[in-house]
C-alpha cells in the first residue's frame, strides 16, 4: 500500500517533470496533449502556470509554431 | 477540527509539519510529518527530548526519504532511475498553493494529543503531548522511522518524562 502512495506522488512529479522538459524542447501544448492522450485545455490547464512562470516569456512552442 | 485549541509550540510543530510534508511531497500529511515538525520547530520538551537521544532532522528526513524510494523498490520502480531520466525538472516538493488534508492517523493523533494532556493534568497542549500519541500509534510511520533510528517508542516515552520531572521540580 504504502508502494502505491509512493508511486502515486512519483508518477505526478514525473508528468510535471516531462511536460516542463518536452515545453523546453520547444513542443506546442497540443503536441505534449496528443502525447498524454489528453485534451489541450487539460494540460495547459494543470501546467502551463507553473511553466510560465519558471520560464518567463518564453512562447510555447517555439519550434513548431503556435500550440 | 481541533486545530484552533492549538497554541504556541504545538501549533507552530503542526505549522512546520506542514512545510515538511510540502517538501517531501507528500500529499497528506501523516503522523511521520508530525515529529519531522516537531524537529524542524525545535522547541519544546518533544524536540529536547529526541536531540537527547541523537535523533535529529536531517536524519529523519533522511530516513523518510528513504523509506519512499524502499516502497518503490520493493515494486520495482527505481527513484534514482526516474530522477535520471527527467532530469532536474523532476522535483517532488509540493507547490505552494498545494492543499495539504490530515490524514486520518495523523488526525487521531492529534486528538489523543489531547486527550493525553487532559490525562495528565496540564492546562496546556505541549509538543510533548503530540509526541506521545504519536509513540502510541505503533503501526504508524513515525514509530517505524524512529525505529530505523535505533529509537524504541519506550526509550523515548521514558525520556520525555524524565525531562517532564526535570523541569517541574
Amino acid at each position: 500500500m504504502e508502494a502505491v502512495v509512493a508511486l502515486r506522488r512519483t508518477l505526478e512529479a514525473l508528468e510535471a517533470a516531462q511536460v516542463e522538459n518536452a515545453f523546453v524542447a520547444g513542443w506546442s501544448w497540443a503536441r505534449i496533449a496528443e502525447v498524454l492522450g489528453v485534451s489541450r485545455q487539460a494540460v495547459h490547464k494543470k501546467h502551463a502556470a507553473r511553466i510560465r512562470a519558471r520560464y518567463p516569456g518564453r512562447p510555447p512552442g517555439g519550434k513548431e509554431g503556435s500550440g | 477540527m481541533i486545530f484552533h485549541r492549538f497554541a504556541g509550540e504545538a501549533r507552530r510543530s503542526v505549522e512546520a509539519a506542514l512545510e515538511e510534508a510540502r517538501m517531501l511531497g507528500h500529499d497528506s500529511l501523516g503522523d511521520e510529518d508530525l515529529l519531522l515538525g516537531i524537529l524542524r520547530a525545535d522547541e519544546g520538551l518533544a524536540a529536547e527530548a529526541m536531540s537527547s537521544l541523537g535523533v535529529t532532522l536531517e536524519d529523519a528526513r533522511g530516513e523518510s526519504e528513504a523509506m519512499f524510494s524502499g516502497a518503490l523498490a520493493s515494486i520495482g520502480v527505481s527513484l534514482e532511475e526516474i530522477r535520471r531520466e527527467a532530469g532536474d525538472a523532476f522535483d517532488l516538493r509540493l507547490p505552494e498553493k498545494r492543499r495539504i488534508p490530515f490524514a486520518p492517523g495523523a488526525k487521531k493523533v492529534l486528538e489523543r494529543a489531547l486527550s493525553r494532556a487532559v490525562r495528565l493534568g496540564d492546562r496546556y497542549l505541549g509538543t510533548e503531548h503530540i509526541l506521545l500519541a504519536i509513540l502510541e500509534n505503533e503501526e504508524g510511520t513515525a514509530v517505524r522511522m524512529l525505529a530505523r533510528l535505533g529509537v524504541a517508542p519506550e526509550m523515548l516515552e521514558e525520556r520525555l518524562f524524565e525531562f517532564r520531572g526535570r523541569a517541574a521540580g
